[in-house]
């Protein structure tokens, strides 16, 4: 069964871009929340998600199944996901 | 402004400080252009590749060029968003490692 993949984002995010493409190009399905784009309690909730992954809040924050990833970093996205 | 106008307008304040754009522009371009998202956003241009509280005064160090470039490229060869990099990044004779937040977490405010 193919892991779940969860993205914490922003819409401005270089870094948050090349992962949704990577992922795309490698027909991974996930679902992205680009925090900047939340206003009020929706986006306090979401910061708050970040945090318990990544307590630095930075982005793109990235959970793979159990594991979490943070930055795109190709080589552990790869590995986690099983990809060559 | 358009993110080719403010890449040439950057390009010449910031190449005789040793700081260089990417060379891969599309890259630069795109993050430019989500500058100027954020120039019309908040009134300043917050790094795009961090998430702005809004606050002028509490965005001061996350404010492109920011205060974390001189650090970063010293230490990895780029700033965090791999907009400026060295000279050397931009040649290959450096690794281009993942570029980790510098900004102290107590310093975020959202």
């Amino acid at each position: 069964m193919s892991k779940k993949v969860k993205l914490y984002t922003l819409s401005t995010c270089s870094h948050c871009k090349a992962t949704k493409k990577f992922l795309n190009e490698n027909n991974i399905l996930f679902e992205a929340t680009d925090i900047d784009l939340l206003q009020g309690k929706e986006r306090e909730d979401a910061i708050n998600d970040v945090m318990q992954y990544n307590p630095h809040r930075s982005f793109p924050t990235i959970i793979i199944g159990d594991r979490i990833i943070v930055g795109f970093k190709e080589n552990d996205i790869r590995e986690a996901l099983d990809i060559e | 402004m358009t993110p080719v106008e403010l890449y040439d307008l950057l390009k010449k304040a910031q190449e005789p400080k040793g700081y260089f754009f990417n060379k891969d522009k599309d890259w630069v371009l795109s993050i430019l252009q989500d500058l100027l998202v954020n120039k019309d956003r908040y009134g300043y241009t917050s790094c795009p590749c961090r998430l702005a509280s809004g606050d002028r005064e509490k965005d001061r160090d996350i404010m492109c060029p920011c205060v974390y470039r001189p650090d970063d490229v010293k230490e990895y060869g780029s700033c965090y968003c791999n907009l400026y990099v060295s000279k050397e990044w931009n040649e290959d004779k450096i690794t281009h490692a993942y570029v980790p937040e510098r900004r102290p977490p107590g310093k975020i405010f959202f």
